[in-house]
């Protein structure tokens, strides 16, 4: 049996050294589409905290949306509008929704120790959209335009200033703000994302701690699990570790 | 606009020494851990089903192919 | 296998190689599913509690109702001794009273902030006062501002020693500042209650918010969304908030005024409701009245509320420098043997896998 699902063939010797056909190979390796859009998933994908990661991501969506229609009619057009006041609700409970999501969604990775058998990347990912949310939260509140945001703006600039870092993000400065959260925050959110959603798919759904009687693939076996398999590296497991992918 | 109003007194969940919790961040706190157990409990639709294993086969066949069905 | 092959990887996606039993799954129904979920949510939570629009703070309001804080304040801008003349880099070159925070040599503020030179450029007599006065159409207030302007270093000490005696007791009523001019206190009083009176006006509102820079070819900038003058002009009240009028966190608004913009901030009272939102209440992770605030952000804001963090000198860089250090676990956690241990050792997985283990 393959080790892996390679390209359906080796290079044509034209294609020796192409950088477009060794990309193009790696990617149709690593995410095919029956992987990239899954119809069937292992038996133990089936408890309600697998949502957990898609309902942030839709939270996400949903802050794209809403915060499109605010920048449609700018950021003070909710304190004389009703409709405006809807918009922005909207906006903000989607804000604490995402951020709920999150933290159930990095309790149900942690106590899976999701990162096992060649997942520490998706890991990190996960934490760096994590950061560049934080921050996106931080400038939205400052577009509030309220005296939320005056406090915050006020306050908040020592941390930055401590570290030098007030001339790259004024937190006082709408003009300054507005772009870091319209635009290079959200940017950043969905490159992190989308890094996580594409490495979640080239792994799989961490399989569950093996039990007795069992590999890391649910194979049925004599004895104990590896202590490799077993583990909680991240190392990615092999054929040589006892594992038969 | 809102049903209820919640531009009242903030309300004090927590006070003790220096940790203080309001209310409505504890709520939210406190339905994080309820939701991670309820997530941790309860079965999403169409999990005890099981797909049949000539479908298995094809899937792990079509991996395989490296998505190229034959 | 050819030579030129890229050598295969020994792994493979779980989903290719598990090889127990296997459950249908849309992904396409699960989406549909989840964003029904989150709309469904954050629409029932709109309807029942919108969103919270504490009103801002204006000259207007601080002028007429903490006319003395106004007046003190305005006295530490014009004789720079306030925090935002003295705050060091990005503000100032160097920092006057010499509280650019740092450790020993460990000095970023310094650093970055001698970089770039200075990178938000404020002068407050010049930027909260003078200008704004100069534009207000009132001939006494420029004459007076001439008259700072040409005064004497020691001079300037000596007026300004002599009016904030006047201001430790002043008092106010209905916006008008009790205090009568004396050559003791040379052009002071005349600027103060000007500025009074433009605050009033809602003139300085207007003229603090306005970019009066001169561009490169010619003219005035005019554009600006920029609030760095009027915050940091703001921020000055009440030194900041360890004047001694300053109120306990969740306390009413006292009578009188003093501390004004810090008081707003703890003053758990209609119509701004705020009462926690200092930085020693975990102000930043809390909102006012009683939504939910920024409560991811307690790592972060934990350490201001002890120890160093919440009266040390370089509090903040020490804050950003803890709060760094405890996310390296966090972002590397995989790669630490013990803390990725945890969730083996807690044994919670068996909770979330029962199904699973029961019929694997």
């Amino acid at each position: 049996m393959s080790t892996d699902a390679t390209s359906r063939s080796d290079p044509a010797p034209e294609e020796h050294g192409n950088w477009t056909s060794d990309i193009r190979r790696g990617a149709q390796r690593d995410w095919p589409y029956d992987r990239m859009m899954p119809s069937d998933e292992p038996a133990y994908v089936a408890k309600a905290f697998y949502m957990f990661g898609s309902l942030a991501m839709m939270s996400f969506v949903t802050l794209i949306a809403t915060g499109c229609v605010l920048v449609f009619k700018g950021p003070y057009w909710w304190h004389t509008s009703t409709a405006g006041l809807f918009w922005n609700s909207l906006h903000f409970w989607a804000v604490q929704l995402f951020f709920f999501c999150i933290f159930v969604h990095f309790g149900s990775s942690f106590f899976t120790a999701a990162w096992r058998d060649g997942r520490g990347l998706t890991w990190v990912m996960g934490t760096m959209t994590f950061f560049a949310a934080i921050m996106t939260g931080l400038t939205g509140y400052e577009l509030q335009s309220n005296y939320d945001a005056q406090w915050i703006a006020q306050q908040g600039k020592d941390a930055f200033n401590s570290f030098g870092l007030g001339w790259l993000l004024n937190l006082m400065n709408l003009d300054n703000v507005t772009g870091w959260h319209v635009v290079l925050l959200p940017l950043a959110v969905a490159g992190a994302l989308a890094l996580h959603l594409l490495w979640v798919r080239r792994h799989g759904v961490v399989p569950p701690f093996p039990q007795h009687g069992y590999t890391l693939m649910g194979e049925r076996v004599e004895g104990r699990p590896t202590k490799r398999e077993a583990s909680s590296s991240p190392r990615g497991l092999s054929p040589e570790d006892g594992s038969a992918p | 606009m809102p049903i209820v109003d919640l531009n009242t007194p903030t309300q004090i969940l927590l006070e003790w020494g220096w940790l203080l919790i309001t209310r409505a961040n504890g709520v939210v706190y406190a339905l994080i851990v309820v939701v991670f157990l309820l997530g941790a409990l309860v079965t999403l639709p169409g999990g005890k089903a099981q797909v049949p294993v000539q479908a298995v086969e094809a899937g792990a066949a079509d991996a395989r192919e490296g998505g190229e069905r034959a | 296998m050819s030579r030129t092959h890229p050598k295969p990887r020994t792994w493979t996606s779980s989903d290719v190689a598990w090889k127990g039993r296997r459950r249908p799954y849309d992904l396409a129904r699960e989406f549909l599913v989840s964003f029904s979920i989150v709309a469904v949510l954050v629409l029932g939570l709109t309807l029942l509690f919108a969103s919270p629009d504490p009103p801002p703070m204006t000259f207007q309001e601080w002028a007429t109702q903490g006319t003395v804080d106004f007046a003190k304040t305005t006295l530490t801008e014009i004789d720079e001794t306030s925090e935002a003349a003295t705050y060091g880099p990005p503000y100032q070159s160097t920092a006057q009273n010499g509280n650019t925070q740092g450790f020993g040599w460990f000095s970023p503020q310094t650093w970055l902030g001698n970089l770039f030179p200075p990178a938000i450029p404020i002068n407050t007599w010049k930027d909260f006062v003078a200008t704004p006065l100069l534009g207000a159409n009132d001939p006494a207030a420029a004459s007076a501002v001439d008259t700072w302007n040409k005064a004497s270093a020691s001079q300037q000490t000596d007026w300004s020693n002599a009016y904030s005696k006047a201001l430790a007791d002043a008092k106010a009523s209905n916006g008008h500042l009790q205090v009568t001019d004396s050559p003791a206190y040379g052009p002071l009083n005349t600027l103060v209650q000007a500025q009074i009176r433009l605050a009033e006006a809602g003139g300085l509102d207007a003229a603090l918010s306005y970019t009066n820079a001169t561009a490169l070819q010619g003219g005035t900038v005019w554009y600006s969304n920029d609030q760095t003058r009027s915050l940091l002009y703001f921020g000055d009240s009440g030194q900041g908030g360890d004047a001694p009028d300053c109120v306990n966190p969740g306390d009413p608004l006292p009578a009188g005024d003093g501390c004004w913009f810090y008081n707003q901030a703890v003053a758990n009272t209609s119509p701004r409701n705020s009462g926690y939102l200092a930085g020693d209440t975990w102000g930043i992770m809390n909102e006012v009245g009683n939504w939910p605030g920024a409560w991811w952000l307690f790592p972060y804001t934990f350490w201001y509320q002890w120890g160093y963090g919440a009266d040390g000198a370089s509090a903040d860089l020490f804050v950003i420098i803890m709060t760094v250090l405890f996310a390296l676990p966090f972002i590397f956690l995989p790669w630490i043997p013990g803390l990725r241990d945890i969730p083996k050792a807690t044994r919670v997985y068996r909770l979330m896998w029962r199904d699973h283990y029961r019929r694997p």
